[in-house]
């Protein structure tokens, strides 16, 4: 796997206003770029996990009349 | 005369059902507490003085007639401003849904309504519970009875500080990573987060819709356990509700907790919390011990992963949640909260799935190991009530963060939907209480039922209250 580079406030503003919707402004960027290098970290530790023959937990069901 | 909040669920049941108590003496007794206490507090957000007087008036005039329903009807309950209530103001601690009335009951409160519960209001919640502390609410932070300077602990604060400062003596929480658990252990009562599906999800906000379980905040394992059985079974209003066996919890509570095997996980779960914590908990070890179970050393593979797995399913489900409402009033939620869903936009589907996959391989770890053993008992969480604002906190000589700490215990049971009970076992030297957690198996409830209330038959931690 490629090594990671650091996550930008460039790149958080552009995956919010382009990809979710939700754009932000460049201080709230720059402070939320900050604050996911260490998720990014923790998420780190998922990929190193022996998952290679583990399916999700969330299953699909065919046919499952919705009940609302 | 007899404080009738100083009275169990199930002794104001026998009261009532004896006729030598009136439901609505017992309901005024708790609006008066509330009253004096709740300006100190701030555990209620919506209160319905007259609304709770006619219900209990209602209750004795059926009662007097022979139209008994069972143990909890004509008791006061509160239930978290996350459930919906029909005509009752649910807000979910947010300015989001200051003005939301709902036209319809969650499943909970139509159901313990029609076990004939009085209810008194509803209780304050850490904004959409998306946080552990309570700290953050448009009506401000709950303040622990026991030191009102420290959180309560959260989301479901409002009711364990409740039912601590004796204003209720039932009341329903949410816990998505340690909801329910984590103010419980802070305010020293009994919470009982059940398997997941075992209680209807349906009318509660979502938080995280495959981490989301509804259960009680109680003083007694017995109490919880009559909150249990008239709120568990099948709903059709919720897709995930389990459609196993409901089984009598009350008819489990024998007090013979012999050759029951505790597991204990001191990796992880003890070696990372607070020492005053953990020798409480090992004293009530003792106390089971003493009792006949057995106690048995293991260790879980892969849990120190939990936070991270935790923390990606907080970040995908939550956000896609307020999806919309984040395009156009996330000016309306707390920074902190908008924070939090604000920075699930970046998660990548691929950690996501990454953590429903952990989740499988935490929960086959664990079914391994309740093959060894019956029950698991770990401390509830790290430490006790950090003060309200803190935002980090030592254990052992090493600083971590507030929401780290407290969420590290209870949210792996979240990741697997087993059943975790939290019940106090005793006070630091700060006088702030701790909290004891065992954990059954898938469905287990009676299981944990039956040793928390064992424990409580021996013990007298669950009987304190706070001088108020």
């Amino acid at each position: 796997m490629a090594k990671r580079q650091p996550v930008s406030a460039t790149t958080i503003a552009a995956v919010a206003a382009e990809f979710a919707g939700h754009p932000l402004e460049a201080e709230r960027a720059a402070a939320y770029a900050a604050a996911y290098e260490p998720i990014l970290r923790a998420f780190e530790q998922l990929r190193r996990l022996p998952l290679k023959n583990v399916e999700p937990a969330c299953v699909f069901t065919p046919g499952e009349a919705r009940r609302d | 005369m007899t404080d009738l909040t100083a009275l169990t669920v199930a002794e104001l049941g026998a009261a009532i059902a004896a006729k030598t108590v009136s439901p609505v003496e017992v309901t005024q007794a708790y609006l008066a507490r509330i009253a004096r206490l709740n300006g100190a507090i701030n555990a209620f957000v919506t209160l319905d003085a007259e609304g709770a007087l006619a219900a209990a008036k209602a209750a004795e005039t059926e009662i007097m007639h022979g139209q008994w329903r069972g143990p909890l009807h004509g008791i006061p309950i509160a239930h978290k401003d996350l459930y919906e209530t029909r005509g009752m103001r649910t807000t979910a601690g947010s300015r989001v849904l200051e003005h939301h009335v709902p036209d319809s009951d969650a499943t909970v409160v139509r159901r313990l309504a029609e076990a004939g519960m009085v209810l008194l209001g509803k209780t304050n919640t850490h904004e959409f519970a998306y946080g552990p502390t309570n700290e953050v609410s448009m009506f401000g932070p709950v303040a622990n009875p026991w030191d009102t300077t420290r959180i309560s602990g959260g989301s479901s604060g409002g009711s364990a500080a409740a039912i601590a400062a004796a204003m209720t003596p039932l009341a329903s929480g949410s816990d998505t990573g340690g909801s329910i658990r984590i103010p419980a252990a802070c305010c020293g009562v009994t919470g009982l987060k059940p398997t997941y599906g075992r209680v209807s999800r349906a009318g509660i906000f979502p938080l995280c819709w495959t981490m989301d379980h509804a259960g009680p905040l109680a003083r007694t394992a017995r109490d919880a356990a009559l909150f249990l059985q008239a709120a568990a079974g099948p709903d059709e209003r919720d897709s995930a509700c389990a459609h196993a066996p409901v089984a009598d919890y009350l008819a489990a509570l024998t007090g013979d907790v012999r050759g029951l095997r505790i597991g204990v996980p001191r990796r992880y779960f003890y070696d990372r919390a607070q020492e005053s914590v953990t020798d409480l908990v090992e004293a009530a070890l003792a106390v089971l011990q003493a009792q006949g179970a057995e106690l048995v050393e293991i260790d879980i593979p892969h849990i120190d992963a939990a936070a991270a797995a935790a923390l990606a399913i907080y970040l995908g489900e939550a956000t896609a949640y307020h999806d919309d409402t984040l395009d156009d009033r996330a000016h309306l939620y707390s920074e902190q909260v908008r924070t939090f869903l604000e920075l699930g936009d970046q998660l990548l589907a691929k950690d996501y799935i990454h953590a429903q996959r952990y989740r499988r391989l935490l929960g086959d770890a664990l079914a391994k190991i309740f093959r060894q053993v019956d029950v698991l008992a770990t401390p509830a969480i790290a430490m006790t009530a950090t003060p309200i604002g803190s935002t980090a906190v030592t254990i052992r000589g090493a600083e971590d963060s507030v929401f780290s700490a407290i969420l590290r215990n209870t949210e792996p049971f979240n990741l697997v939907g087993l059943p975790a009970l939290v019940l106090p076992c005793g006070f630091d030297a700060q006088g702030l209480p701790a909290g004891l957690q065992l954990i059954g198996q898938a469905f287990g409830e009676a299981e944990i039922l039956r040793a928390g209330d064992a424990y409580q038959r021996a013990t007298d931690w669950h009987a304190r209250r706070p001088l108020l």
